[in-house]
């Protein structure tokens, strides 16, 4: 009985893990796209004190999040947002707007595949 | 290097966690429903261990979603006869009053061979001296020998023997187990004398000590280690 009751609030446990995972996984993925579209607008309005502070804000939320994300999501999908994270970074210190837009499509892009990958649909599970 | 040492520690002991918590059945008899799992556990710890590119929690959900099954399969089969039957299957008498089954065989992709086999193996080389023939849900053969075939036993003969008690094991390695002297009704005073009374100087001295039923008490000493030698 011991072991029967262990085994329902393991299972309880890890449903309700499973759920908050992803729940976090779409404001993860909604997040980055405000994020990338705040960024796309300051370009097109040649913002560029405002995109420089936007970005670091942007860069200090990844490294937070980053961290978190790491215990479930796979690293590589992880080091491709901060690869481009920093791609975006130096682009926006030269100030070249097609490799600032190309960079920030990209991290919109790779934060919607892992949403895309994580969440529960039907096509994830079979 | 580090973290591939701490991903498989921590995965080594979530495994034998699992094991031990789905009971010591699991090692010598697999049910199919436990080999399935048994398998599945082992190959699902090692792709995180040697992936560290992977969250350690792909290897820790879906052992803990196994044990979780494993735990409830077994405790649903405990509760349900149906149930049991569905997930273990029932044994099947493979010899029916010393005839076999060949309908019973066909069944359970059993051929002649495999059944004069397992006989030879249990000891039984003539099939006309069994009477039942079954094959456990484990896999076993389990069979009883025609009535003729039994050995006599001492309740045959009416002969009364004293019950065989398992012996106590009062020192093991080195080392005196309170517990067992406790159970075995004596003091550590009387385990001194009984040392004293055989030349040996303390405990440290002895491999193993054990009280049988007949308070026979059975002493080996350590064998002294050769220094030096080839």
């Amino acid at each position: 009985m011991k072991k029967f009751v262990f085994a329902i609030v393991l299972l309880a446990a890890l449903v309700g893990c499973g759920i908050w995972y992803q729940y976090a996984v779409a404001d993860f993925a909604a997040e980055i796209s405000v994020r990338c579209d705040a960024i796309e607008r300051l370009v097109y309005e040649k913002e560029s004190k405002a995109l420089e502070e936007n970005f670091e804000k942007f860069e200090a939320y990844w490294e937070n999040k980053e961290t978190q994300m790491a215990y479930f999501i796979d690293h590589a999908h992880l080091n491709a947002i901060t690869k481009s994270i920093g791609e975006l970074g130096m682009a926006i210190r030269v100030q070249a707007e097609a490799d600032i837009l190309m960079a920030n499509a990209r991290i919109k892009a790779e934060a919607q595949d892992i949403a895309e990958d994580e969440l529960l649909r039907p096509e994830n599970l079979f | 290097m580090l973290i591939m040492l701490i991903r498989s520690a921590l995965l080594y002991g979530l495994v034998m966690f699992s094991l031990r918590m789905m009971g010591k059945r699991q090692v010598g008899q697999l049910q199919p429903a436990e080999l399935v799992i048994a398998i599945m556990i082992s190959d699902v710890a090692t792709i995180p261990m040697q992936n560290t590119g992977l969250p350690i929690f792909s290897g820790i959900v879906p052992i803990s979603v196994l044990l979780i099954a494993e735990l409830l399969i077994s405790y649903i089969s405990l509760k349900n006869r149906r149930l049991r039957v569905a997930f273990s299957g029932s044994p099947s008498v493979m010899i029916h009053k010393g005839v076999i089954d060949e309908k019973e065989m066909e069944r359970q992709r059993f051929n002649v061979d495999d059944l004069l086999e397992e006989l030879r193996v249990l000891g039984y080389p003539d099939v006309s001296k069994i009477e039942y023939a079954i094959l456990e849900t484990g896999g076993q053969i389990s069979v009883i020998p025609k009535s003729a075939e039994n050995a006599v036993t001492l309740g045959d003969l009416q002969i009364k023997k004293r019950q065989t008690v398992l012996p106590y094991i009062l020192i093991s390695d080195g080392e005196v187990d309170e517990t067992e002297l406790t159970r075995a009704g004596k003091k550590r005073a009387w385990l001194d004398k009984q040392l004293k009374t055989r030349h040996i100087q303390g405990y440290k001295e002895v491999f193993l000590a054990s009280l049988n039923g007949d308070e026979e008490l059975f002493i080996q000493t350590k064998q002294k280690r050769k220094r030096g030698g080839k």
